[in-house]
């Protein structure tokens, strides 16, 4: 009695082996129920007559009449009803779906981009022509002109070269500039000193 | 699910890699001199970036080495025709909202400008722009830009082979 009690708990844990599974059906399918484990009882009769379910003489043939193919042309094993390979080539389509999808959002972003670059270009060479010999006009910075301008070396070496003359050039322009706030800042402090007057900051400009 | 989500993503990824070469000041403001035979342009694009990491890194002082991984790209435009009005309109040109100006350095022989855009906290574009009577140049590093570092890239090297750069800017 308390055996199956706790293979009860076990048994709505999911715990139970299979072996604890026929004990515990096979108690309640003997009949003689404790009245307190009466409850339960319905629920393995359940579970036993679901079992018995199998599908008619011609299920296979109707399955297959209806997907469109010969019954003989699948031997009748593992085909059952609830085993896997019925229910896998439904699967399968439908990741056929998602990669026919993936694919047509690939081929359709590639567009895009084309057209994206192929147009800019255009309008580079439309400003190019319009834009010559009229500097100075552009006041506004609303005409943007949107560029894709090719690489200049095909060597990373040369390229490497040029990137660490570029950067040469910006830092030691930047240290000019270090330099001479330095040196506005220490003119700025003594006249601070010297007079008492309005002090206007200098700025560079 | 996992699956639906790349359907999503890359398409934009895509996307993001097309659209990425005018992500910048000269490209947004000045691509149509790009094709102008007046201006010299060099541009290294993201991908010559990349392979830069194969390049023989051995002689390069690290300080260097790190700018330069840091950066995506880089271009250049310049020219020797009418400097100040090219100068001109790039002022007018540049949209303010968007670049603040960082330093301004001017000197009886030059003018030069850096301006930055930031993104966060992040210094994401280094714009400079310099003139003399010889000629106007315009700089664009994007990339996560390290100022501090980029600073003390020349005090590192000397002032050796100074006189060389200036050239660069008219090759």
């Amino acid at each position: 009695m308390n055996e199956i009690r706790r293979l009860l708990e076990k048994y709505w844990l999911a715990e139970t082996t299979l072996e604890e599974e026929k004990v515990l059906a096979d108690y309640f399918r003997a009949g003689e129920v404790d009245a307190e484990l009466l409850q339960y009882a319905a629920f393995f009769e359940y579970v036993d007559e679901e079992k018995q379910v199998s599908p008619g003489e011609d299920f296979e043939k109707r399955i297959l009449a209806r997907v469109g193919l010969e019954p003989a042309a699948v031997s009748g094993e593992g085909y059952g009803i609830g085993s896997l390979p019925v229910l896998a080539p439904v699967r399968r389509l439908r990741f056929g779906y998602a990669a026919a999808a993936a694919a047509l959002l690939c081929v359709s972003s590639l567009f895009l981009v084309v057209r994206l670059s192929s147009r800019s270009g255009d309008e580079v060479k439309v400003a190019a022509a319009g834009g010559v010999g009229t500097p100075g006009k552009g006041h506004a910075p609303g005409g943007v002109v949107a560029a894709t301008i090719k690489d200049t070396y095909d060597d990373p070496e040369k390229a490497l070269a040029a990137v660490r003359r570029a950067l040469l050039v910006a830092s030691v322009h930047m240290n000019e500039g270090k330099n001479i706030t330095q040196k506005n800042m220490y003119r700025l402090n003594n006249s601070w000193q010297a007079a008492t007057g309005n002090q206007q900051a200098v700025t560079d400009n | 699910m996992n699956r639906s989500k790349w359907i999503f993503f890359f398409p934009l990824l895509l996307l993001g890699t097309g659209v990425f070469a005018q992500d910048d000041a000269i490209g947004k403001f000045f691509g149509k001199y790009v094709e102008d035979s007046r201006f010299t342009v060099v541009s290294i694009s993201p991908k010559m970036f990349r392979l830069m990491s194969k390049v023989n890194w051995d002689t390069i002082p690290s300080d260097l080495k790190q700018t330069v991984s840091h950066l995506t790209s880089l271009r250049i435009l310049s020219t020797e025709t009418t400097p100040g009005v090219f100068y001109k309109e790039a002022m007018a040109r540049i949209d303010r909202k968007e670049y603040e100006e960082l330093i301004t350095v001017r000197n009886d022989k030059d003018n030069v400008r850096f301006m930055v855009k930031e993104q966060g906290d992040v210094i994401h574009e280094l714009l400079m722009i310099a003139v003399d009577k010889d000629g106007f140049t315009m700089m664009s590093f994007v990339g996560n830009i390290d100022l501090d570092k980029l600073s003390r890239l020349s005090s590192d090297m000397g002032i050796k082979g100074m006189e060389n750069l200036k050239n660069i800017k008219h090759k």
